[in-house]
């Protein structure tokens, strides 16, 4: 059986799994996306929030399974997952900044992407 | 790159025109007939469900509390008799919900892949590849639940019969067909959990083999897609011993005298299958949740893409689009209430299992009209439940 690996990421990867304020933090980002999608009739917001919706459900999904297998695979692709979300939630915020004017939910979003970042600043 | 940025200059936009108007017959394809599925889809249900009430309607589940409450109060049946009878009130309805709802879970996962077919295409995305789409489960995936299931309502007739001491021939042949057959299902049932499991977190493990030809030395590989083990070494063997051990029961059956001491035996096994199967529900309903989220999102930036100058969409088609929306809503909450009610029901059976357990040692300090009343309200809840489903 592979042994669960330690967490010996660099000092500003997250503890894994999710510490709970790390995954509250993700899970808020998922509330404030969702909640801009729903109440939106702007098709550059939906472009824009789309596919970062999906990269943040997968962040908390791939969370869930280490915390069940709790072995390299699942640590590993939850590591990649958290890097490749964060890095993409830095592109995302500046292009909310450039079309906040199109929907009020534009600063809570930014303010939830800032939440994460300040916790898990990623690659 | 979107239709948005393609429809900066006129000749750029009539280019944009011409390919959205071919992925409009397309999605026609991709997205209509998903949805008329999941019409269809929830249509079958409620076609399932109807056909369940009009087979067992709510006042046959309160005639089979009935026998229990009365002879309760003339005193005629044994205490242990009496839960029995509750265990196996409570069971029957959760087997016919647990299939409807886990080929609405299907049938859901299929649509939402079919959306993001759509979104791939959209974006040229090309890795995406159709062959590598996942089934979230299988017949067989589903047919190892429902045996379980089926082999906890067979084994709760059976206690019935054999605290009555009125084991007929005919449940004696059931007993022993289900308790084989879960024999062979034994090991099938956790690989099934982890794979919805490995699906509910995106992740799957690649195996590559290698062949080379003894004969022309010629090497071919072949690539397969699985999900990794999930479970702990202790869980799946819990779950293999349960099984096995809910399959001897079957088989072998036992007698009245016997039976205080088999119920207490099997209660740990009941415990384990019934942590594991209402897990695997919470897990499907967490799926379920995100998938009726995605594809919310996404009908909805379809029909925004739809509405950009230079589309000219159908007025009709476009309305009928904007009306799926509520109805996939609707479809997202009433799926949430029912695998709630499921995974409730689920963990009432373990906990009305055990208190059977402890009734068979005469060590529970609960009065037998306390537990008696909570066993009749456990399958009320249940019957009112399905009284609230829609009936067509």
């Amino acid at each position: 059986m592979t042994m669960p690996p330690v967490n010996n990421l660099l000092p500003d990867a997250p503890f894994i799994p999710l510490a709970p304020e790390v995954r509250a933090a993700y899970r808020n980002l998922y509330n404030k996306i969702q909640a801009a999608l729903d109440n939106t009739m702007d098709l550059a917001v939906t472009q824009a929030l789309n596919p970062w919706w999906k990269e943040v459900d997968q962040v908390l999904t791939k969370d869930d399974l280490y915390k069940l297998a709790k072995d390299t695979t699942a640590f590993d692709a939850l590591r990649k997952q958290i890097d490749y979300t964060n890095t993409g939630l830095k592109t995302l915020k500046d292009q909310i900044a450039s079309i906040a004017s199109h929907f009020a939910m534009a600063s809570d979003i930014i303010a939830a992407i800032d939440a994460v970042l300040a916790l898990v600043p990623g690659a | 790159m979107n239709c948005v940025d393609e429809m900066t200059s006129q000749s750029r936009g009539q280019d944009c025109r011409n390919r959205r108007q071919g992925f409009k017959t397309k999605r026609s394809i991709c997205l209509d007939k998903p949805l008329a599925r999941v019409s269809h889809n929830i249509m079958l249900s409620k076609l399932h469900r109807g056909a369940w009430l009009s087979r067992q309607p709510l006042r046959i589940v309160a005639m089979a509390l009935l026998p229990a409450l009365s002879l309760f109060t003339t005193g005629c049946l044994s205490p242990l008799v009496k839960h029995t009878i509750g265990l196996s009130a409570a069971i029957a309805p959760v087997v016919d919900q647990s299939a409807a709802a886990y080929r609405d879970a299907v049938a859901l996962d299929n649509l939402r892949a079919d959306y993001e077919a759509v979104i791939a295409y959209e974006n040229k995305d090309a890795s995406y590849n159709p062959r590598n789409t996942t089934v979230l489960l299988s017949q067989k995936d589903i047919q190892v639940r429902l045996a379980v299931l089926a082999a906890l309502q067979v084994y709760s007739k059976s206690l019935i019969e054999i605290a009555k001491a009125a084991d007929s021939k005919e449940l004696d042949e059931a007993s022993k067909s289900v308790g084989s057959s879960l024999s062979s299902l034994g090991n099938d049932l956790a690989p099934s959990l982890e794979k919805v499991l490995g699906i509910a977190a995106g992740s799957t493990t690649e195996t590559t083999v290698t062949t080379v030809s003894a004969s022309t030395g010629a090497t071919t590989s072949s690539t397969t897609h699985t999900a990794a083990p999930l479970l702990s070494p202790e869980v799946r063997n819990g779950i293999a011993t349960g099984v096995e051990a809910l399959g001897k029961f079957l088989v072998n059956r036992t007698v009245e005298k016997e039976l205080p001491e088999k119920i207490e035996e099997m209660d740990p096994h009941v415990q384990a299958l019934c942590k594991v199967l209402g897990d695997d529900i919470q897990t499907i309903q967490g799926l379920e949740m995100r998938d009726y989220d995605r594809i919310l999102n996404l009908e909805k930036q379809f029909i925004l893409e739809d509405e950009q100058p230079g589309m000219n969409v159908n007025p009709q088609e476009h309305r009928a689009e904007i009306m799926k929306l509520p109805e996939i809503a609707r479809q997202q909450r009433e799926a949430d209430e029912k695998l709630s009610s499921l995974r409730e029901a689920i963990d009432k059976l373990a906990l009305t299992h055990h208190a059977l357990a402890a009734e068979a040692q005469h060590n529970n300090p609960e009065t037998l009209k306390d537990k008696l009343a909570g066993l009749a309200d456990e399958g009320n809840s249940l019957g009112k439940f399905y009284s609230s489903l829609p009936a067509n």
